[in-house]
């Protein structure tokens, strides 16, 4: 048999091998049609089942969007008009600062490359004047604006570096008009010169350095943690467009001053390695870091370092789909406390039962402890709330009784009424963690109807806590959660929610852009060699991959993937524009004199 | 979304969803550990759930891309909160093993067959699961997974050409069995 009958052949064979398990369409359908009446009935949703498809589907239509949005939308291009169409009412405010910005740099690319073009062709040639200082001493007017246009851009950077950098507001598009008048100062500058005779090389090198020197303050400003919380999209984010500035800076060095290219690439090697140590890495959507960390911790079961966030990272990694996780070692430490009749730490118990690492025979011995026991008797006679406050700590006893105990139905009945108990009103601290507590309660006692009764009063706390844009202050960064009403916002609160929206889905009004900020800043690594502690990183880094892979993000279109690397594009277009303008410039004498000089001594 | 007036999916796109994504679904649930009828189940416990909550379905219906990363993320949700309630009985999984390899017993060539994809990458077994079970198309099963087409064909292909590499593995290595 050749090798292609052999694939054709296997081709045929696989499809054979799973036809068993096939699914009868009709059946299939039957059997959603089915479960979409039993739902309905569960929720009680008798008004939408009463009412006739078409008609609801009108009644879901008008709260989408506007007439005129709708309208408006059906005259652009397709991926412009469904982001009109899908980004409802916050789109203006959301998007047309953007993409207006990107727009502009557009436009002041484009618009300044003709000005320098024409600069050049009508540069006058004339003998450089005398070295003057002052603004009204520069020979004519474009000159005076364009030097007080930089000197305001300059200041404006400094400004916003000294007040943004604790990252209350973007930083991003502020900085992107002060390129914006950088750029607009610069070919006012040049187009001076042009008229004054004096435009050469050295002079636009130096009008360019400034700029350049802009761009690098601007992107180290904007690569900090703080403010990659605003950068939720961004894939490449302030890192990449920092990397253009360090390699621009170097070029154009190179350029004006002829430097050979091995030094050049030396330069920029040093200058790579130096950004690499330096500057806060993105951490990327995917299970790898994650998994990493789970398999490489050293758990010590005195100890109580760790042990929560292995377990919250392995129910992560299981929830978006990786099982074949290697819990040897966490398997290893348990069997070693067991046997040798350690009190370990009651958060390590809580991670054996989260992540399923103790077995049956194991639980039945930590059971027959004398204060497990104890633990045990007062779970199933006692009444009241459960546990609260230290829930997390004994949390495993629950675990622990359904392994080794079989629930009578008035037990059972008993427990669940404990965890109703337990559900967090409007005077409780933490109400977030709490929640989420009562809904694994729920779940492991079989309940989880009841977590399905209480949906929208879970949806509704976790849209109460999340912080908008007019609630922010330097303790509360929006789009975070926060544990009360008075509470900042905090990398718990923010897990505990996140948790809570992959169990019961997120709320309409949640932004889960802003949540993918606010997680990327606390998950981004130090740098790209370092990663400073990756257990205080570990639950926003699982909350991340939850909310990447298991809630899912809206789908951008084109048009919001690039509005998301403006920065980049940005910074590309005025170090082309930068570039454009020093090889278009007549060399000075100088310039040729130290050329020359170059040549002969080399 | 062209010629579409309404972006709120409708009784005709759940018809739609249910024949791209049905095969594909199920063997994306399979590949989780969960039998084949457990699959279909919970397949069709997510299409319901994506009608119930179509309000919040942003993007156009029509779109693959768009239907595909809903649908996994529900099937994720749906597929966590039943692993939750398993977690309850320890004992009787400790680590979620990959599913049971389709196991057919008409004849040895299928065994055959069958024993080598229990032998192939997690990631591959995924793939040939969900491209397989219903004849889907690799854009259908890279809507799912969250990839592209082109990704989805090389996995095939790599998958493809490991389960033939093992196959023939095995059967010289009978061969040399039989013949000492």
């Amino acid at each position: 048999m050749t090798r292609r009958d052999f694939s054709s052949t296997l081709e045929a064979e696989l499809f054979e091998l799973f036809k068993p398990y096939r699914p009868d369409p009709q059946a299939f359908r039957e059997g959603v049609q089915k479960r979409i009446a039993k739902l309905r009935a569960e929720r009680g949703d008798l008004e939408e089942s009463d009412a006739p498809p078409d008609e609801h589907d009108a009644k879901l239509e008008t709260r989408q969007a506007p007439a005129w949005v709708r309208k408006a939308a059906s005259f652009l291009p397709p991926d412009f008009g469904s982001l009109l169409l899908s980004s409802g009412k916050g789109w203006s405010a959301a998007l047309l600062l953007p993409a207006l910005t990107l727009g502009a740099l557009f436009g002041a690319f484009f618009m300044g490359k003709r000005s320098i073009a024409r600069s050049m062709r009508e540069a006058a040639p004339a003998p450089a004047p005398p070295p003057r200082r002052g603004y009204e001493t520069l020979p004519n007017r474009e000159q005076r604006m364009g030097s007080l246009l930089a000197d305001a851009a300059r200041i404006a950077l400094l400004v916003l570096a000294a007040f943004g950098f604790a990252g209350s507001f973007s930083g991003v598009d502020v900085f992107l008009v002060v390129l914006l008048a950088s750029t607009f100062a610069m070919t006012l500058q040049i187009r001076g010169a042009a008229r004054a005779g004096t435009l050469d090389r050295d002079s636009v090198s130096a009008l360019c350095g400034g700029i350049i020197f802009t761009m690098w303050v601007g992107c180290w400003f904007l690569a900090n943690p703080r403010q990659l919380a605003w950068q939720p999209d961004s894939v490449l984010g302030a890192q990449a467009a920092l990397v253009v500035v360090v390699t621009a800076i170097v070029a154009t060095v190179a350029l004006v001053e002829g430097l050979r290219p091995s030094r050049v690439v030396r330069v920029v090697a040093a200058c790579g390695f130096w950004l690499a140590l330096s500057v806060p890495v993105l951490t990327l959507s995917g299970p790898g870091r994650v998994r990493a960390f789970v398999e490489s911790q050293t758990l010590d079961a005195s100890r109580e370092r760790a042990w929560s966030e292995v377990a919250g990272s392995v129910e992560a990694l299981r929830d978006v789909g990786v099982n074949d996780l290697d819990l040897s070692r966490m398997r290893a430490e348990f069997e070693r406390a067991i046997r040798h009749g350690w009190n370990a730490q009651f958060t390590a118990w809580t991670a054996g039962a989260r992540t399923g690492t103790i077995d049956r025979e194991h639980w039945r011995l930590l059971a027959a402890r004398p204060e497990h026991a104890r633990r045990l008797r007062a779970l199933i006679d006692e009444d009241g709330p459960l546990f609260w406050p230290a829930s997390y700590t004994y949390e495993y006893v629950l675990s622990m009784l359904l392994a080794t105990h079989e629930l009578t139905d008035d037990e059972r009945v008993r427990l669940t009424e404990r965890v109703v108990q337990s559900w967090p009103g409007p005077e409780h601290i933490q109400p977030l963690g709490r929640m989420k507590q009562c809904v694994q309660w729920f779940d492991l006692l079989g309940r989880s109807d009841l977590v399905d009764a209480r949906r929208a009063e879970i949806r509704q706390l976790i849209s109460r806590y999340q912080v908008r844009d007019s609630e922010r202050r330097w303790w509360r960064r929006p789009g975070a959660f926060r544990a009360g009403d008075d509470y900042p916002t905090s990398v718990e609160a923010t897990v505990d929610a996140v948790e809570l929206m992959a169990r019961v889905g997120p709320p309409d009004d949640v932004d889960l852009r802003r949540v993918r900020g606010y997680l990327r800043s606390h998950a981004a690594r130090e740098g790209l060699f370092s990663d400073d502690d990756p257990v205080r990183k570990a639950p926003a880094r699982a909350a991340l991959l939850r909310l990447e892979r298991q809630i899912g993000l809206p789908e951008r279109s084109w048009l919001e993937a690039l509005v998301a690397e403006r920065l980049l594009i940005g910074v590309l277009l005025l170090v082309a524009l930068c570039w454009t303008a020093i090889a278009s410039a007549p060399p000075g004498p100088e310039h040729a004199l130290r050329l020359a000089r170059r040549v002969r001594g080399s | 979304m062209a010629g579409r007036a309404s972006l709120t999916p409708n009784a005709a796109d759940l018809e739609r969803w249910i024949e791209q994504f049905r095969g594909p679904l199920v063997g994306l649930l399979a590949s989780w550990g969960r039998d084949w009828r457990a699959a279909e189940e919970l397949a069709q416990d997510c299409f319901a759930q994506a009608w119930l909550s179509r309000e919040r379905f942003v993007g156009n219906p029509e779109s693959l891309a768009a239907v595909g990363a809903w649908l996994r993320g529900i099937a994720f949700r749906l597929h966590a909160v039943d692993r939750r309630r398993e977690a309850a009985r320890p004992a009787e999984a400790l680590e979620d093993e990959p599913a049971a390899p389709p196991m057919s017993e008409q004849d040895e060539r299928r065994e055959a067959l069958a024993r080598a994809f229990a032998k192939l990458r997690p990631q591959q077994q995924t793939v040939l699961r969900m491209h397989y079970l219903e004849e889907s198309s690799a854009a259908e099963v890279a809507a799912l997974l969250g990839v592209s087409a082109k990704a989805v064909e090389d996995r095939l292909y790599q998958a493809r050409r490991a389960l033939r590499q093992i196959v023939e593995r095995e059967s010289a290595r009978e061969a040399r069995g039989v013949r000492a």
